[in-house]
């Protein structure tokens, strides 16, 4: 754990700090089929000094430029470079569809797109785009391109809006910084090894999985996605890795069913209650003992899990296997983190304690916070600033809570309309009811969560429409097609009545 | 046996519901009974099983386990 105090207030500072104290210790590692290739702190510093010259001299002071691209080193390459150039990144949702990318350029202003080869249509729309890989990353900048503050815009983050139309997160150089340095004085963090599993445009990546990591020296092992991570976790064996309960919950799983196909199930819960009496007598062989089960997660030793709820079930089971699991809180305004669970110090139906960086208090069994790492409002949007954030810095998150008395939080409800799936992804009820009202036989649509599932409750117009819901069922299958996969209503109920209703006539929601 | 008799197989040894029906129309993750994370392992099955990689973005697109078909079908071998 980092003890000392670290001055960096910005992301060009912290590259600074990383190579003097770090140089040619590996910063990235990443698998290409079987090859691994390494980064030093040293060669990320100089490669990310070059590549923000070039962004610089092709861009003005504070232009907006968006990324978009699965993660990879050349898609953290120009993240860094774009901040430490003094630009304003826009980290942008790969899994959104063509039009939906586009729209997020329209409404960021970005003058330039920086993106993955997959995406060339993307590219052909935009107003100016540079492919990832082939940016110039060679050769000998001295020094950044312009001098960069703390205050100064890091990242337009857009996150879903209760209504649907997506708000534009502003996050400063020292909103990052802070978060991160914040982290780094809570987990253990230093001259590790953990692997980036999460996509990078979301703050749960980028900072707790990314700049937290930089500080302590540790190695970052850039996971390409969720299909590599039975491959990456067996050929970086990492130490740690930040996850949504998805992922968790999914690999938890995993463990009992392969437990239930060997025939071992039961082996597998007798061993767990000799270890459990073990643990009792102060006596911790859970390495040991589960050894295969811990092969098989790639060796890890802990996991921080955001994004969503996490299971109390998936938290404690993998405890008893010896591997913590550890809930943590955030939202894209605060940069997201807010309170994590400390290793040793977990309670499982919390999601810890407050970061040292913020305060929380709780308004009405609202979560409120205010501190260094809280945005100072959404991009262009002056109404949804002034009803998210109060005049004297607090960001009411929409999220209710309480506080125990040792400081722990825990997550009780929401009072903002949106849905949180397990991966971690926001969607608007609101959004999807306006896009299935304008289908001509929907009279009346109600979106809600029914476990980790969209479901759709709908009054068809079935007087005018004998046929309502074979046109329905076509319909939705078209609606479907045009979002992006989180998004998708996987079940509908239809209704013989309308929906009942408050008295200025908008429909009671569940 | 055809491509959605083959991925037919494939998801009822991965659920291990035998009498699971697969379609062109069934959804990929509600009509099979799988979450998000379900689907990621069953699409790196399909993967090592027809030696293909299916990028992010086409897998993001499919909404039918037709779609999903489709794509194992004009990928395949290539």
């Amino acid at each position: 754990m980092l003890t000392e105090e670290i001055n960096v207030r910005t992301i060009p500072a912290l590259l600074d700090f990383c190579q003097t104290r770090y140089g040619s210790r590996c910063a990235f590692r990443w698998r290409a089929g079987a090859e691994i290739h390494d980064v030093t702190y040293q060669q990320f510093a100089g490669q990310v000094r070059t590549l923000a010259a070039y962004i610089a001299a092709q861009t003005a002071r504070d232009d907006r430029i968006a990324l978009v691209g699965g993660n990879s080193y050349r898609w953290l390459l120009g993240w860094f470079a774009v901040v430490c150039a003094g630009r304003v990144s826009v980290p942008i949702d790969p899994q959104l569809p063509t039009g939906d990318i586009l729209a997020l350029l329209a409404k960021s202003g970005a003058s330039l797109l920086l993106h993955a080869a997959e995406f060339g249509d993307v590219a052909a729309a935009a107003p100016r785009a540079m492919d990832l890989e082939r940016l110039p990353v060679e050769g000998e900048a001295d020094g950044w391109p312009c001098a960069v503050q703390p205050e100064d815009l890091g990242a337009i983050v857009f996150t879903s809006g209760t209504t649907g139309v997506p708000k534009g997160v502003l996050l400063t150089h020292w909103n990052f910084m802070a978060d991160a340095l914040s982290g780094c004085r809570c987990m253990d963090l230093a001259g590790h090894t953990m692997l980036a599993v999460l996509p990078f445009h979301h703050t749960l990546s980028l900072t707790p999985g990314m700049l937290a990591q930089l500080p302590g020296g540790s190695t970052v092992c850039i996971c390409g996605g969720m299909r590599q991570l039975t491959k990456d976790l067996a050929a970086f064996q990492p130490e740690y890795t930040v996850a949504v309960p998805l992922l968790a919950e999914g690999m938890y799983r995993k463990i009992w069913d392969t437990a239930q196909k060997e025939g071992k199930e039961k082996l597998l819960r007798v061993l767990l209650r000799c270890s459990d009496a073990l643990l009792r007598l102060g006596i911790d062989l859970r390495r040991k003992l589960f050894k295969s089960v811990l092969d098989a997660c790639g060796g890890l030793k802990w996991m921080l899990v955001g994004g969503a709820p996490l299971s109390a079930e998936c938290a404690d089971g993998f405890l008893r296997f010896g591997l913590e699991v550890l809930p943590a809180y955030g939202v894209s305004e605060c940069a997201p983190g807010v309170a994590l669970n400390r290793s040793g110090a977990c309670k499982s139906q919390s999601v810890g304690q407050v970061l040292d960086c913020c305060r929380v208090k709780i308004v009405d069994g609202e979560i409120w916070v205010k501190g260094d790492n809280v945005s100072q409002g959404y991009y262009q949007d002056e109404a949804a600033t002034q009803e998210a954030f109060t005049q004297d810095g607090w960001h009411k998150t929409g999220d209710l809570g309480l506080l125990d008395a040792d400081g722990y939080l825990y997550i009780t409800g929401r009072r903002k309309n949106l849905i949180v799936l397990r991966n971690g992804k926001n969607v608007s009820p609101e959004g999807l009811e306006q896009k299935l009202t304008e289908l001509p036989c929907v009279q009346e649509a109600l979106v809600y969560q029914e476990g980790d599932e969209i479901v759709a409750e709908l009054y068809l117009d079935t007087e005018e429409r004998p046929d309502a819901e074979a046109q329905f069922v076509a319909a939705l299958a078209q609606l479907n097609r045009q979002l992006p996969a989180y998004q998708r209503i996987t079940k509908h109920k239809l209704r013989d009545a309308e929906f009942p209703k408050t008295t200025t006539k908008k429909i009671i929601r569940k | 046996m055809d491509i959605l008799g083959e991925l037919q197989t494939i998801v009822r040894e991965y659920t291990g519901d035998s009498g699971l029906c697969v379609h062109t129309e069934t959804t990929l993750t509600a009509g099979l009974g799988l979450d998000s994370y379900d689907l990621v392992m069953l699409l790196c099955t399909l993967e090592e099983r027809f030696a293909l990689e299916i990028p992010d973005r086409a897998a993001a697109q499919m909404v039918t386990a037709g779609d999903l078909a489709d794509y194992l079908e004009k990928h395949k071998g290539i």
